[in-house]
């Protein structure tokens, strides 16, 4: 079962990687937007889910530009928020796993609730406070059984 | 059984290193760019070996191609997995191989 999972910051890439094949699940990996939407096309038929963080750069097509905007590489945009609307688009069961926190959150917890609501058969699992790679694996597995 | 996995597009080299690893011990399945980390994720293998790498010409896709799928067998992959990858530039990384190469600097870079 293959998971595309995208995480910007390498330490929790590693991490997460290690918790979803404990889970059983294969992981595809991209670190920005434009790589997730890229493989996101590439592997449709054989995704399974998509664990994603929620900030994350959008990253830029190779080739496209001289002088990288350093707009292009910051970690702090929400990205997440089209890995959400994609899956839900396409019916791909997706987990939000953020370390963004709760209090401060609300602007996301809207957002990912009015996408849900645009699907309302797909739950969409937002893990906030700690990057919980075990609850979101376990959210995902949940999500699949469901099906 | 030790597993290996060639990305070329092209068929015929494709078909050399298939016989050559074959002889080296390993099971081996073969893949063109756009399947690569499809085909990686699906077969799992303990060895990879990813032709047409350049870091030069960035602006045309058939020159960054082994580059791409380089980096996006590296960042799924786990840890064990062994990763080769081969080009006509000379660079110096510890898992570049520069064509043409001698079959012992594969098989050092492999077993």
């Amino acid at each position: 079962m293959i998971v595309l999972l995208i995480e910007d910051q390498e330490e929790e890439l590693e991490r997460a990687k290690e918790v979803l094949r404990n889970f059983g699940f294969k992981t595809a990996v991209a670190t920005n937007l434009y790589d997730a939407l890229r493989l996101l096309k590439q592997l449709e038929r054989k995704i399974v889910g998509i664990v994603t963080d929620l900030h994350f750069p959008q990253g830029y097509e190779p080739g496209r530009w001289n002088v990288i905007p350093p707009e292009l590489n910051d970690p702090t945009k929400p990205c997440g928020f089209a890995i959400v609307a994609e899956a839900t688009k396409r019916g791909i069961p997706v987990v939000v796993c953020s370390n963004i926190d709760h209090h401060f959150a609300e602007y996301a917890k809207i957002t990912i609730q009015a996408l849900e609501a645009l699907h309302p058969i797909q739950k969409i699992p937002f893990i906030m406070d700690s990057k919980d790679w075990q609850s979101a694996a376990q959210a995902l597995g949940k999500l699949l059984s469901e099906r | 059984m030790k597993k290996a996995l060639v990305v070329t597009n092209d068929r015929n080299v494709g078909a050399a290193l298939w016989r050559l690893l074959k002889v080296l011990g390993f099971e081996v399945v073969t893949s063109n760019h756009e399947e690569a980390l499809a085909t990686f994720l699906t077969e799992d293998p303990s060895h990879v070996l990813i032709l047409e790498y350049s870091e030069i010409g960035e602006k045309l896709e058939e020159h960054n191609i082994g580059r791409r799928t380089y980096d996006d067998i590296k960042k799924s992959a786990s840890p064990g997995t062994r990763i080769i990858r081969c080009g006509l530039e000379n660079y110096h990384y510890d898992d570049y191989l520069r064509l043409p190469f001698e079959i012992g600097e594969l098989k050092r870079l492999l077993l």
